[in-house]
């Protein structure tokens, strides 16, 4: 899977392994969990 | 022999003492000296000759144009200038460079403001502005005030593209670009001022704004629209230092009523690593954090709303960073997917 983007001020790029390791173990996942109970 | 004279000069011999008349000639001798004599003369000229190759009449010439010149009184650097009768000394139009108006101006004087780069032309006893008389298409002339009651207090001689009259730009208390500046700067009302803008970019899970804080402002605000989410997705913020994140001491949580439910709901944040700062959707980016004091030696407090529509929640997040961190960065990252475009704008509150 490609990883996502990273951006500090106006650069962006592509997240290295490491950054995406830390962002994976905040519980990111490219999907969000449907539990729509409202709206 | 005849003459030569007047084209060049004649060379007669003089008999000895002893020499008979005959020889030299004796007639011929005074025959080459009248002749010579009636060459002097025609050369001198009678009186008002008016052969123009006598003496007499040259002269006459001459004499009249000198009689037309009276240098008496002459200074330095004068010209002599025709006053209707004779030539006398005059400064003439003259052209001087100063910031300041040249004193007792001529007509035709002109002067350049060498402060402004304007210049100037003493006509009917007042300073004109050359090129700037009549307006010409296309072309957009400065704006001229002629009241200048309004503007007494500006004493500079900075440059401003509103020009008083022709008359007045003399004036010590003419409009300067400098003083429109420094009365702008002193009247400018308290309010919020735009720090910092950030153009998101396509497909990005972390947003790294830095240099936002300083110790200009106290007080901020930060906003994030007009972009849009892959999904549903909560903004989990961070305060830090350059890239530098502070990654605890996240106090606070987020109150929202679920619609849904019909009931109100509390998500509690006890020291964790982030806080909830805004959300998005496939149709929206929403971030608008009030933040108090991050760059102050102070706890920094945050505040703004929370809405995951998807779960039916509508309210609002508060967070305390307990650390005295003097931040100067800030952190956006997605709780999922992804966020393209739209802009963080980050804003100072001016005292």
């Amino acid at each position: 899977m490609t990883k996502p983007n990273i951006q500090t001020d106006d650069e962006v790029r592509e997240m290295t392994d490491e950054e995406y390791a830390e962002l994976l173990a905040t519980g990111w996942t490219l999907e969000s969990e449907e539990t729509s109970d409202g709206d | 022999m005849a003459t030569n004279f007047p084209s060049s000069l004649d060379s007669l011999s003089n008999p000895s003492s002893g020499d008979s008349l005959s020889s030299p000639s004796h007639s011929g001798q005074h025959a080459d000296a009248n002749d010579a004599i009636e060459a002097l003369e025609a050369k001198v000229g009678v009186d008002g000759s008016a052969v123009t190759t006598s003496l007499d009449y040259k002269v006459a010439a001459s004499k009249a144009v000198t009689d037309k010149v009276d240098p008496s009184g002459a200074t330095s650097n004068q010209v002599l200038k025709y006053n209707g009768t004779k030539f006398v000394p005059s400064t003439g139009a003259s052209v001087t460079i100063s910031d300041t108006p040249p004193s007792s101006p001529q007509a035709g004087d002109q002067w350049y403001e060498s402060d402004t780069g304007r210049q100037f032309i003493y006509y009917d006893s007042v300073w004109v502005e050359i090129g700037n008389a009549t307006d010409i298409a296309g072309v957009i002339q400065p704006k001229q005030i002629t009241d200048l009651t309004a503007v007494t207090s500006l004493t500079s001689d900075d440059v401003f593209a509103v020009v008083d009259n022709p008359s007045s730009a003399v004036a010590a208390n003419k409009i300067t670009y400098g003083n429109l500046v420094t009365a702008m700067s002193s009247s400018l009302a308290p309010g919020l001022v735009l720090v910092k803008t950030q153009t998101v970019g396509t497909g990005v899970s972390v947003i790294e704004v830095t240099d936002a804080f300083s110790s200009t402002y106290d007080n901020y605000r930060l906003t994030y629209s007009g972009g849009t989410g892959s999904t549903w997705i909560t903004f989990n913020c961070q305060f830090g230092v350059g890239t530098t994140w502070t990654t605890n001491n996240y106090y606070g949580g987020s109150a929202y009523f679920n619609v849904g439910g019909g009931t109100w709901q509390l998500a509690v944040n006890n020291g964790g690593s982030s806080f909830a700062g805004g959300n998005a959707m496939t149709d929206f980016c929403n971030v608008s954090l009030e933040i108090q004091n991050p760059y102050l030696a102070r706890r920094t407090h945050a505040q703004g709303p929370y809405n995951r529509l998807d779960n039916g929640q509508v309210g609002n997040t508060w967070v305390e960073q307990a650390s005295q961190t003097q931040f100067t960065s800030f952190k956006l990252a997605t709780s999922s997917g992804t966020v393209t475009g739209g802009t963080i704008r980050v804003y100072g509150y001016r005292n």
